[in-house]
């Protein structure tokens, strides 16, 4: 009998050599903002969005944040949608006219949105001086409300990349920050980019709490 | 009763309550609490290396014993431990990812040997329940995990003390979840973990 259990014990032990190397993280494109580095640093985890209250802001930043949390491993980025813009780390609203709350067409994309993230620096230009602002814009166009949607899913997903600390991806690599963006969620161009980033000593830091 | 059937007995006993009167006799429960360190979960290298820990985590069991032919008893153990799992870069910094309890169940031989020293070995399922799907349990926590263990108890020679134990327990498995191999992990992790407890024989003979 001790034969048998010695032999179990064993059997599960025996194939336990450790030859688990890490992965290529090379990233898939440049991710500077014209040569200074900015990512949310892990004391200021999770990062506090508040999103517009009108139409479906929220629900769409609530989505592009989950979508980018999913790409990182290891606690590099966490996120919270915040009641109060006074306490929010980022503020996303919409620019002018709200866009009605229907489901996105999945069709073939059609650019009928515009979307800018701005980041205000203070005097010494090494921080930020105030909360990172995104704004989305209906443009004219005579697209469907269906399409409208899903521009402005997608561009949620963009611009919620740039307060990440993404720059814009060249337009020979597909990805979620294209300037003009096309995909519906991040790809492994973002991923590996976006994870790499958020392992590279910023010199940005982030706005004061 | 045959060995074979007296463990199938164990394991129906501990199935269905009450027990039976002539095997409820021979039935010792116990239970331990103590705390488990737990080897590195994952080892990475983006920029510079860093590893992803579970913290140090206080470690629960409950066990069950039938006795088999002296000196050997048999055993199904319950084992749970809970903790914070993060990523420890060598500069200091922790980033917390989730938090994480294990659940084993195992099967157990155990052998009295003198001056108060047991010795146990056996072989089980392990698994991990994150809190959330969430870094590397993104994608989930996986399958359930096989794997072996040994420990060593002591009684110390005092009568007030002989329903007590000190305990050592080691086992070893095998660790790769879902979002591991999608990141480009090929082999799983072997997985140490070490535990300290006190064992109280709550009934049956100690
Ligand atoms: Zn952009």
């Amino acid at each position: 009998m001790r034969r048998v259990a010695l032999a179990a014990a064993l059997a599960v032990t025996a194939a336990c050599s450790d030859v688990s190397a890490p992965p290529n993280h090379t990233p898939a494109y440049a991710y500077d903002l014209s040569g200074e580095i900015f990512h949310w640093p892990v004391g200021r985890l999770p990062v506090r969005y508040f999103a517009d209250t009108r139409g479906p802001m929220r629900a769409y930043v609530q989505r592009a944040l989950g979508l980018w949390e999913h790409q990182f491993l290891y606690g590099e980025f966490r996120a919270t949608l915040v009641p109060d813009s006074a306490q929010a780390d980022v503020i996303v609203t919409w620019t002018d006219s709200v866009p009605p709350d229907v489901p996105p067409d999945n069709g073939p994309p059609v650019q009928t949105c515009g979307g800018a993230t701005l980041l205000t620096f203070d005097g010494s230009g090494t921080a930020l001086a105030t909360p990172i602002h995104t704004s989305l814009s209906v443009l004219a166009s005579s697209a469907t409300p269906g399409q409208l949607a899903a521009c402005m899913q997608r561009t949620v997903v963009h611009e919620i990349g740039h307060t990440l600390g993404l720059p814009h991806s060249p337009d020979s690599i597909v990805a979620i920050m294209n300037a003009t963006p096309l995909l519906v969620t991040p790809n492994d161009n973002d991923r590996r980019t976006v994870e790499y980033l958020y392992h590279v000593t910023p010199t940005i830091a982030p706005p004061p709490r | 009763m045959t060995q074979r059937g007296r463990l199938l007995a164990l394991a129906l006993a501990l199935a269905t309550a009450p027990l039976p009167g002539p095997l409820a006799a021979q039935v010792t429960l116990s239970a331990s609490l103590g705390a488990r360190y737990t080897s590195p979960l994952a080892r990475d290298s983006i920029v510079t290396a860093f590893d992803v820990r579970a913290a140090l985590a206080p470690a629960v069991t409950a066990a069950a014993g039938l006795p088999l032919r002296a000196p050997w008893t048999a055993e199904l153990t319950l084992d749970i431990s809970s903790s914070g799992v993060a990523r420890h870069e060598r500069d200091g910094t922790v980033a917390p990812i989730t938090h994480l309890t294990t659940l084993a169940l195992g099967v157990v031989l155990a052998r009295t040997m003198p001056r108060g020293f047991t010795v146990r070995a056996g072989v089980g399922g392990l698994k991990y329940l994150p809190s959330e799907r969430s870094g590397i349990f993104r994608d989930g926590a996986g399958a359930v995990i096989p794997f072996g263990q040994v420990a060593v108890a002591w009684t110390p020679p005092v009568p007030l003390a002989r329903r007590l134990a000190v305990e050592a327990r080691y086992d070893l498995h095998r660790f790769l979840t879902p979002a591991l191999r999608n990141e480009g992990f090929t082999n799983s992790r072997a997985i140490h973990r070490i535990a300290v407890d006190v064992r109280y024989t709550l009934s049956g003979a100690p």
